[in-house]
């Protein structure tokens, strides 16, 4: 799963959102790192609503404009927890390499 | 309808007509929304005077070609220019491999290392520092791995080769600005068309995408062998202890390219109707062996053709004319053939179906 699909998924987890409220979501949940094009979103959106991870939820009409909430799916869902999962333990791992092969010089500074 | 608004939606005119029905609407209320900083006189003015940022644009772009070429389930229209452009980068990554086959080969004779061959007749050639033998060995251990990368697409490990290509490619640009740096010696424009082809190649790799179907194996081993035989056979009418020949690498592909385009007309003339993807395939690489030609005769006139057989040029210019004709003739009938095909798809397809 790409980092931006990853993201996505994450910020339909908390609730159906509309295109802009995805793109506000992805960037508040990586810090600013990852800033979401229209042609990237729509991008993703495409192929996780090909894949039945993510579906259409509502039309809302905002300003004179229509703004179309997308929500996840339960195979969204699922296919979410495994890579959430999968992360965590890559990251486990990482750590607690980290930490038994730490250099004796580290970790004495002041 | 502001200008903004006008603007971004002549961006979006790049995608293809079928998504723009799913998705244009929203994707104007999200850039629109994406745009509006919440200051009245700032909005005013945006709308009047803003254009969709390069990034914005470059956005599209890459999903306008990821559409085209990369996208499983693509109404028919978009999968035969798929599985044309895959057609294009297995055919460019076999004439590498094929190369890399020679390199090789030579490599391993240069080195002693096959029994039974007479020794190489090649002297060290003198006078060169050590660094110019370092980039050229470091050049052409690069052109070595489009061997495995070409292997791995026609054996199916696709994500392998992704990364082989990735990295030869890479190799070579590190290599080919080595070369710049150390010799000191002007660049010709098929050296940098050599890049260009490589990037265009890494570019044509999203062809390879989950739905397409695999290589078909058989063939493209047994075109590897015959590419191989192709290139060995030139390059040793290339050595000094023969008459150079007039057919100089370019123009040994305008003979191969002419050739492949004479029989695949022949045989649609004859009745034969093949894939459809062929005639686009045929004429993408037709142009980039065009292009190759023209670079290469512009550096003649640059650099002088001396040291070639005196009717390499001439040649080199009927080459061109040839090969334009094959990649005209391939554009109107590819044209024709994809004029006949859907260019929106009535399959269950994440892009084809309109989300109600």
């Amino acid at each position: 799963m790409t980092e931006p699909a990853f993201f996505v998924l994450t910020a339909l987890a908390g609730g159906p959102r509309h295109g802009y409220g995805i793109v506000g979501e992805v960037s508040e949940l990586s810090d600013g790192r990852v800033t979401l094009k229209v042609g990237t979103l729509y991008g993703v959106l495409d192929r996780l609503v090909g894949d039945g991870l993510v579906e259409p939820d509502r039309d809302e009409v905002h300003q004179g404009r229509l703004r179309r909430y997308y929500r996840l799916t339960e195979a969204g869902r699922s296919a979410l927890a495994e890579e959430a999962a999968r992360q965590a333990a890559n990251a486990r791992a990482a750590s607690q390499r980290l930490r038994a092969f730490r250099p004796a010089n580290q970790g004495l500074a002041p | 309808m502001t200008r903004l608004e006008e603007r971004y939606r002549r961006v979006l005119r790049l995608l293809p007509a079928s998504y723009r029905d799913v998705w244009e609407e929203d994707m104007v209320s999200t850039y629109l929304a994406s745009v509006d900083t919440g200051d009245p006189d700032e909005v005013e003015y945006t709308a009047d005077y803003g254009r969709p940022s390069w990034s914005e644009v470059a956005s599209i772009v890459a999903l306008a070609v990821r559409l085209r070429i990369g996208s499983a389930g693509a109404p028919p229209r978009y999968a035969v220019w798929s599985e044309a452009v895959r057609l294009a980068a297995l055919a460019g990554m076999l004439v590498y491999a094929a190369a890399s086959m020679v390199g090789l080969a030579m490599t391993l004779w240069l080195a002693g290392l096959i029994p039974l061959a007479p020794a190489s007749p090649m002297p060290e050639p003198p006078g060169y520092p050590d660094a110019w033998h370092r980039v050229f060995l470091l050049g052409g251990l690069a052109g070595l791995l489009w061997l495995p990368a070409y292997l791995s697409f026609v054996l199916g490990r696709w994500a392998a080769g992704r990364w082989l290509v990735s990295v030869a490619a890479a190799a070579g640009v590190l290599s080919a600005v080595a070369t710049v740096v150390v010799t000191h010696q002007p660049t010709t424009g098929e050296f940098w068309y050599h890049l260009l082809i490589n990037a265009l190649l890494v570019m044509a790799l999203a062809a390879f995408h989950r739905g397409a179907a695999p290589v078909p194996r058989g063939s493209w081993l047994a075109a590897l062998g015959v590419g191989t035989a192709v290139v060995t056979g030139h390059w040793l009418l290339l050595q000094p202890s023969t008459t150079l020949p007039p057919l100089d690498w370019a123009g040994l592909w305008c003979v191969v390219l002419v050739g492949a385009a004479a029989a695949y007309l022949a045989g649609r003339g004859l009745g034969w109707q093949g894939r459809s993807a062929w005639a686009p395939g045929l004429a993408i690489l037709a142009f980039t062996v065009l292009g190759l030609r023209a670079v290469t005769l512009l550096d003649y006139v640059r650099f002088g053709s001396a040291g070639w057989h005196p009717v390499t040029v001439p040649l080199g210019i009927v080459e061109a004319v040839a090969v334009l004709a094959a990649a005209v003739s391939l554009t109107l009938l590819s044209a024709r053939t994809l004029r006949r095909l859907p260019a929106s798809g009535t399959d269950a397809t994440s892009w084809s179906t309109p989300i109600p």
